[in-house]
């Protein structure tokens, strides 16, 4: 039985009794030693491996350390034990001494990194990097307008006033300059001083550069727009391409977007709020970068918490179907989200005594023997379900254990029936209130 | 503690710098003759912390070989690479290219020191790159950060090597409390290693433990 390993030195067999039976030592140059060991990781047997077998017994059974055709593998290999104890034994054998051993290893760990470097995939960084340079250019180019108003208001401060819009008023100093009638305002009768036209000049030219900001902040629309299509084609179709690009920016990358649960998606953004009531202060944040959307901004308060929800859960499976790289359901999650809306748009207002107010120490729990549960299930309204056409749920009959699980469940009574302080009066918050006193909000911020 | 390759500048600790006139993250410099000694910021890198707060046991020795799990941009990297000499070999893997990138920068100069990307929690994707070492260091912040010291340990520590890992509490659990958390890592790494030394590493750093460990 002969166990065969690979190392960065070369390839190398051994026996059963831990004895090295046969080598194959790679090349001294380190890039072609590199090619000849990432081609030992593949599936097909490289030529080095090829002349190995040659200097071994064809009867006695070879198992290798990875997948290969036709022969058997284990991991880990004693082999690869045995290499890994005496490398540099083994590497003296093919006259390395020791300050050359450094210096290959340094040589070839060096270049298999390069390559392990060169191959990521690197388009959803592009996206990212894209739209945080978009986030740059806002902030830049509201810092040059400010400037831009200062300047131009010493010669004619009602321009200022009666262009509010960034973009029109760095137009009026680039292309107008000089004082115009404007609206209902005659530029005779302006406190502003006048001005050499040398000096008007120099403002020209800035206002030319916050125009050619603005000129790349649209481009780069274009480009995370061209881009999001390619990459996360589902996402951008439920909620635009510039907002996706937000989330899988705050993600990260394409693949943890893909790996996250809806309900980290829904409070992407929300960290503060999230690790405060972690620590039992406050409630749970209800969203974080999905706020933005449009979606929850459009729903009354009461129900942002569920459209929210649904929103996550839309998002949660597009993010999957882009990493994953399956078939393009965007049309019908958006069409989802649309109906999803309107549904709760028209679900009956709920009654002022059922909402929880926030920071509210008393949970609605216990009132008059009725769970919360009980309570809302008694105030809902008789319309059909809703019914999802993309869902996580492919109604797949639910299985023994999952029964066993929900019976267990109900025979334990529930812990949110006991009644544990909550909130601001657990001797923890008491003991963190300090801490957190920055959090708390002023009355005239409380709703 | 007597570790003869880490130095003393009053209250501060440094190492003799292998590759002269080289900054790697902006630390202090000091100039005796030929020597260049590099001044090692606690706040910035949590061996250094650990020396701050009085750790003892510092099995280093010229031309050893450790296996440095998380290895980041290269901060304390670097000193270990001074620390260990130009014979020995520091084994640096790290799975965030950004960080690689400032890492492959330092080991320019710092030819020990052998940058790897790659993901810690898979020893098996670089076990055939590197050989047997004489430590372990071990500075990843995840959830299962002592099973990973240990997987690597099973393949890569020589008989009577050491383990070093700075625990994050808060990465491993959030709410629950730092004390519970490092018991529970203690009693892991008992079952193959003696624990040396355990340190607190407050204030340098927030919820943080250093343990020390040689294998039975």
């Amino acid at each position: 039985m002969y166990y065969i390993t690979t190392s960065t030195l070369g390839l190398f067999a051994v026996d059963d009794k831990n004895n090295l039976v046969a080598s194959q030592f790679f090349s001294d140059d380190a890039k072609i030693a590199a090619r000849q060991y990432n081609e030992s990781l593949k599936k097909e047997l490289s030529n080095e491996e090829k002349e190995l077998l040659k200097k071994l017994k064809k009867d006695d059974a070879i198992i290798f350390e990875i997948k290969k055709e036709r022969y058997d593998h284990i991991s880990p290999n004693p082999a690869g034990d045995y290499v890994r104890s005496n490398l540099f034994n083994l590497a003296s054998k093919n006259n390395l001494s020791a300050a050359d051993f450094s210096i290959y290893q340094y040589a070839i760990n060096f270049e298999l990194t390069k390559y392990t470097m060169q191959s990521q995939h690197i388009d959803d960084k592009l996206i990212i990097q894209a739209v945080s340079a978009i986030d740059d250019l806002d902030k830049t180019i509201n810092i040059m307008c400010m400037r831009l108003r200062e300047w131009y208001s010493l010669y004619f401060p009602e321009a200022s006033e009666k262009l509010k819009d960034n973009e029109r008023f760095a137009k009026y100093v680039s292309e107008v300059l000089f004082r115009k009638d404007l609206d209902n305002f005659r530029f005779e009768e302006t406190i502003g001083s006048d001005m050499k036209k040398t000096d008007l000049e120099e403002e020209r030219l800035f206002a030319k550069s916050i125009e050619s900001l603005l000129i790349q902040r649209k481009n780069l629309e274009t480009y995370i727009d061209k881009k999001c299509r390619e990459v996360i084609p589902n996402m951008a179709a439920i909620i635009g391409a510039e907002q996706a690009s937000r989330i899988l920016a705050h993600a990260g990358s394409t693949e943890k977007l893909a790996k996250f649960p809806s309900s980290t998606i829904q409070i992407l953004g929300a960290e503060k709020a999230l690790f405060r009531y972690l620590h039992n202060v406050g409630t749970s944040p209800k969203h974080g970068l999905i706020f933005n959307t449009g979606y929850i901004q459009r729903t009354p308060r009461e129900q942002r918490g569920k459209i929210a929800r649904i929103l996550a859960s839309k998002l949660s499976l597009a993010s999957k179907i882009d990493h994953y790289k399956g078939e393009f359901k965007g049309d019908l999650l958006k069409a989802d989200m649309e109906k999803a809306l309107e549904h709760v748009l028209r679900a009956k207002p709920k009654l002022k005594k059922d909402r929880v107010q926030k920071f509210q120490t008393k949970r609605p729990h216990s009132v008059e023997g009725q769970t919360h549960g009980q309570r809302h299930m008694a105030s809902k309204d008789n319309r059909p379900p809703f019914k999802h056409s993309v869902s996580k749920k492919d109604n797949k009959p639910k299985t023994h254990g999952y029964e066993n699980y929900l019976n267990e469940r109900q025979a334990k009574p529930s812990h949110r029936h006991e009644e544990k302080p909550h909130g601001r009066n657990t001797e923890k918050a008491k003991s963190t209130k300090d801490t957190f006193r920055k959090f708390k909000k002023k009355k005239h911020q409380r709703r | 503690m007597s570790n003869q390759n880490i130095y003393n500048f009053g209250r501060e600790y440094a190492t003799l710098s292998i590759a002269p006139k080289k900054k790697v993250y902006d630390e202090k410099i000091i100039r005796r003759g030929k020597d260049e000694f590099r001044i090692w910021d606690p706040t910035k890198s949590k061996l250094g912390a650990a020396l701050q707060k009085g750790l003892k046991t510092t099995p280093f020795f010229k031309g050893m070989k450790i296996l440095y799990l998380g290895a980041a941009n290269g901060t304390t990297p670097s000193h270990i690479s001074d620390i260990i000499g130009e014979k020995g070999l520091l084994y640096s893997v790290e799975f965030s290219p950004r960080s690689i990138r400032d890492l492959i920068s330092v080991s320019r100069s710092r030819k020990n020191l052998i940058p790897i990307l790659a993901d810690a929690r898979m020893p098996d994707t670089y076990a055939n790159r590197i050989e047997k070492v004489d430590l372990i260091y071990c500075d990843v912040a995840q959830p299962d950060q002592t099973e990973i010291l240990l997987r690597n340990a099973k393949l890569f520590l020589k008989k009577g090597g050491h383990l070093m890992i700075a625990i994050k509490a808060r990465s491993i659990n959030v709410v629950r409390r730092p004390k519970e958390i490092y018991a529970e890592q203690r009693a892991k790494l008992n079952k193959d290693f003696n624990i040396l030394e355990e340190l607190n590493l407050h204030p340098l750093e927030k919820d943080h433990a250093f343990f020390v460990a040689k294998s039975r």
